[in-house]
């Protein structure tokens, strides 16, 4: 088992030397079989670092102890479901994953991008440029930290996961984040093909926007769902905690953001080429940053991996990829000139240039402020900590602005704004707000924060309504259609600009979400003896003892307490049989669309039904919108993606009675 | 030519008004909110002038020091360096005590000088020696589990 995997893994790197080599020799002498050979070379990678994946995910199934990878990571006791999961769980099986959603990536942009076309020029450099990845991440595997490393004699049973990851959130986090990490690698790849060949205009734009969309909704639910975990394991009574490794999954995500944004302006005015170009080398040089970053335990973290020999490789990866693209940037840039000068301030150009610049912003904040830790012991020898009051504080006027800017900026026209144009759009969503504001007011509402950012939130709503609105209107009075009918077609005909209002309506829930629970949080915490009970915001929580649980290979403690006389909360602390000094937490949570109960069993004084129960009780407000809106997050991507219909042109034409007759142009 | 070079002015002084935000809000945050990192041995030879301003402190808890309020959440605990001997009484009475808090643990806690000497935390963290990794064979007792 362990030597078939490692001879695909090593099989994998010298194919990926093989298939960069072949690629660019074979577009440089215009070979096209060297090309076309390259490109099967890519096919034989993907072939091969799925066969050692499956090797692995085997080596778990079958409990194979003789491989190390599998003995630490997993045990007997562990279901089926966990066991497949520990797969990624550590070091070595993450980059493992990482080699095999990279290898898949390639596979589908090699299958997407097969038919005769322009876009051919660019594959062989793709081509390259994912291989190059590939081949770092293969090395590493092979050489430096494999996953198939053998034990001379294999122990019974294994060591098993950490308690933290036995979880549902195990399945889908870390797949999802650790592959939004790496989609950045395809839209990069397409920006070093463009520079590569000078083919500098649209072309690479749009071949790569699509694939730059996906990359940027599985780093986006990654993140939400991190943070979803994060709310219910860890007990804290929050989901965002501006750790190291939360804000190295979010800068790339953050990039990528002004880029999905900022090629509109290439697409439609040819403007920013060079800026677009540039945008999406930071987002990929964030994606391997933050891969250092987790991988290499240099920042502390609750994330911290065992430290690890790989560091090292990932920075000098990091360093030849970004002095490989800048000097491939610089020797294009007289040719990345844009074709139009910007207008007016009040124009759609102006509203992605400044959306842009907030977003390089906040990158830069977040950024500055999570290695501020390594520059200060670096330069002045002393330790210091950056913790959440300094995110807060930077990063919340910034992403007020943002959103302030998600409003506007869709309302604006293109070139400049007229005084009437502005009137016509602004009225009812600031109308809107005012109202809405008021309404808030009376229902007592108050702290400054909450009212800007609650307003803030109510105006993007009215800017979005009024949108969907409109268009359905029109459309009703154009075509007679009943007005469901006219909002369907609508969305479907126009699915990218109204696929991007419903991720803003995502965003704006995440947002009002965030507001409602930073500011209205109520927390209270108590010892309480059966029958005694503690009141927190309308919330009276009455206890009764404990209960142990005992399933194979864990001991469960479970606080079961009466919520208002009538329902049942209960708040546990996992004890398992592998690591018994450390206790997992599972949050006993009761939500509601509005707020959650969330109570946290801090410790217990006895046994059984007369037990006294010491509990942290938290009433958060709105958190259940912020997973509302990394499902609406999900749902507006896939509109933006989904293939637009055959032009209206074309089916006006077929006769009412025939039927495919008009596909000629 | 104007024309065309005067509208880009106004971006770059709009972006640049971006831009001196940007930094004025980071150069303000790293003021106001860093904090000192020190070991037990480093705040308290900062003596009475490290009252009354947020530090973190980090040191190994001193085995059968921690105890439970009866009342609340709160836990008293003290910690050393590896190193030195003295002492750091710490009080945390924050409520989410850290699962794997015990003896000899790395403690990171977060919080102000008292005038007595005691430290009050309003935030405690524990280093799971392992992370989130269990340690490699030769660490835990290998040879016991083979047959």
């Amino acid at each position: 088992m362990a030597s078939l995997g490692q001879i695909c893994i090593v099989g994998a790197f010298g194919l990926a030397l093989y298939a960069i080599v072949s690629s660019v020799i074979g577009v440089r002498l215009r070979a096209r079989e060297l090309v076309a050979s390259g490109q099967h070379a890519a096919w034989a990678v993907t072939a091969l670092i799925t066969a050692a994946s499956v090797t692995l995910l085997v080596a778990f199934a079958v409990h194979d102890f003789s491989l190390r990878y599998v003995w630490e990571h997993s045990s007997r006791a562990m279901s089926m479901d966990l066991v497949l999961a520990a797969f990624y769980s550590g070091q070595q099986g993450s980059l493992l994953y990482w080699a095999w959603t990279l290898s898949i990536f390639s596979a589908v942009v090699l299958w997407q991008q097969r038919k005769p076309g322009p876009h051919r020029v660019f594959m062989p450099y793709v081509v390259a440029v994912l291989m190059l990845i590939e081949a770092f991440m293969t090395l590493l595997l092979g050489f430096v930290a494999t996953p198939f490393e053998a034990l001379p004699r294999p122990p019974a049973d294994g060591v098993g996961l950490n308690p933290l990851l036995y979880d549902e959130g195990m399945r889908i986090h870390p797949p999802m984040l650790l592959a939004g990490l790496m989609s950045w690698s395809v839209p990069f790849a397409f920006a070093i093909a463009a520079l590569a060949t000078g083919k500098l205009g649209n072309e690479w734009v749009a071949l790569s926007r699509r694939y730059a969309m996906v990359a940027w909704v599985i780093l986006g639910l990654g993140n939400v769902l991190g943070a979803w975990w994060a709310y219910h394991v860890l007990g804290w009574g929050g989901y965002w905690g501006w750790d190291p490794v939360e804000n190295v999954a979010l800068m790339p995500w953050l990039v990528g953001t002004a880029f999905i944004h900022s090629i509109q302006m290439q697409e439609r005015r040819g403007m920013l080429k060079a800026w677009n170009v540039a945008l999406i080398m930071i987002a990929f040089f964030l994606s391997i940053f933050g891969t250092f970053v987790v991988r290499s335990g240099i920042l502390a973290s609750v994330h911290a991996f065992a430290l690890s020999a790989i560091g090292p490789y990932f920075l000098t990866f990091l360093a030849l990829v970004i002095l490989g693209s800048l000097a491939l940037f610089f020797w294009r840039l007289p040719s990345l000139r844009g074709e139009n000068q910007l207008d007016g301030l009040l124009s759609r150009e102006a509203s992605f240039l400044m959306n842009n610049l907030l977003f390089l912003g906040i990158t830069f904040a977040i950024f500055w402020g999570t290695i501020y830790p390594l520059v200060a012991e670096a330069l002045a020898d002393q330790k210091v900590s950056v913790g959440p009051p300094y995110f807060k504080q930077v990063a919340g006027p910034l992403l007020g602005a943002l959103l302030l800017l998600m409003g506007i900026g869709p309302l604006m026209p293109w070139r400049r704004a007229s005084r009437e144009h502005l009137l016509n759009n602004f009225l009812i969503p600031v109308a809107g707000t005012v109202i809405g504001l008021a309404v808030l007011l009376a229902f007592g509402i108050r702290d400054p924060f909450a009212t800007l950012g609650f307003g803030l939130c109510l105006f993007v709503l009215g800017t979005v309504v009024q949108e969907f609105a409109r268009g359905m209107l029109a459309r009703h009075r154009a075509t007679g259609e009943n007005y469901v009918a006219a909002l369907g077609h609508l969305i479907r005909r126009n699915n990218r600009r109204y696929g991007g209002y419903i991720v803003h309506l995502a965003i704006l829930l995440i947002g009002a979400g965030a507001v409602g629970s930073q500011v209205y949080q109520q927390q209270a915490q108590a010892s309480l003896a059966p029958g005694e009970s503690v009141s927190v915001a309308g919330y009276t929580l009455t206890a009764g003892g404990i209960q142990t649980l005992t399933s194979p290979g864990l001991r469960t403690v479970q606080a079961v307490l009466t919520v208002n006389g009538q329902e049942q909360v209960r708040a546990e602390k996992q004890f398992w049989d592998n690591f018994p000094q450390q206790p997992s937490t599972k949050v006993g949570l009761r939500s509601t669309p509005f707020e959650d109960l969330y109570v946290v069993l801090a410790g217990w004084d006895g046994d059984g039904a007369t037990a006294k129960v010491s509990l942290a009780v938290f009433v958060n407000p709105l958190v259940s919108w912020i997973w509302a809106g990394g499902v609406l997050l999900l749902l507006g991507t896939v509109v933006t993606l989904w293939p637009a219909p055959l032009p209206t042109r074309l089916r006006s034409t077929v006769p009412a009675a025939g039927r495919a007759v008009a596909v000629a142009p | 030519m104007a024309s065309v070079v005067r509208p880009n002015l106004k971006f770059f002084i709009a972006g640049g008004v971006i831009a001196l935000a940007v930094g004025y809000l980071v150069l303000m945050g790293v003021q106001g909110t860093t904090v000192y990192f020190l070991t037990v041995s480093e705040l308290q030879a900062r003596g009475p002038a490290a009252q009354n301003q947020v530090f973190r402190v980090s040191g190994n808890l001193i085995p059968g020091t921690l105890t439970h309020e009866s009342s609340g959440l709160g836990i008293h605990f003290q910690i050393a360096d590896p190193i030195s001997a003295a002492a750091l009484p710490v009080v945390y009475r924050g409520g989410q005590v850290p699962d794997i808090i015990g003896d000899n643990i790395e403690i990171v806690a977060e919080g102000k000088l008292d005038s007595q000497g005691t430290f009050t935390a309003n935030n405690v963290l524990a280093k799971c020696p392992s992370k989130l990794e269990s340690a490699a064979p030769d660490e835990h007792d290998y040879q016991a589990q083979t047959p």
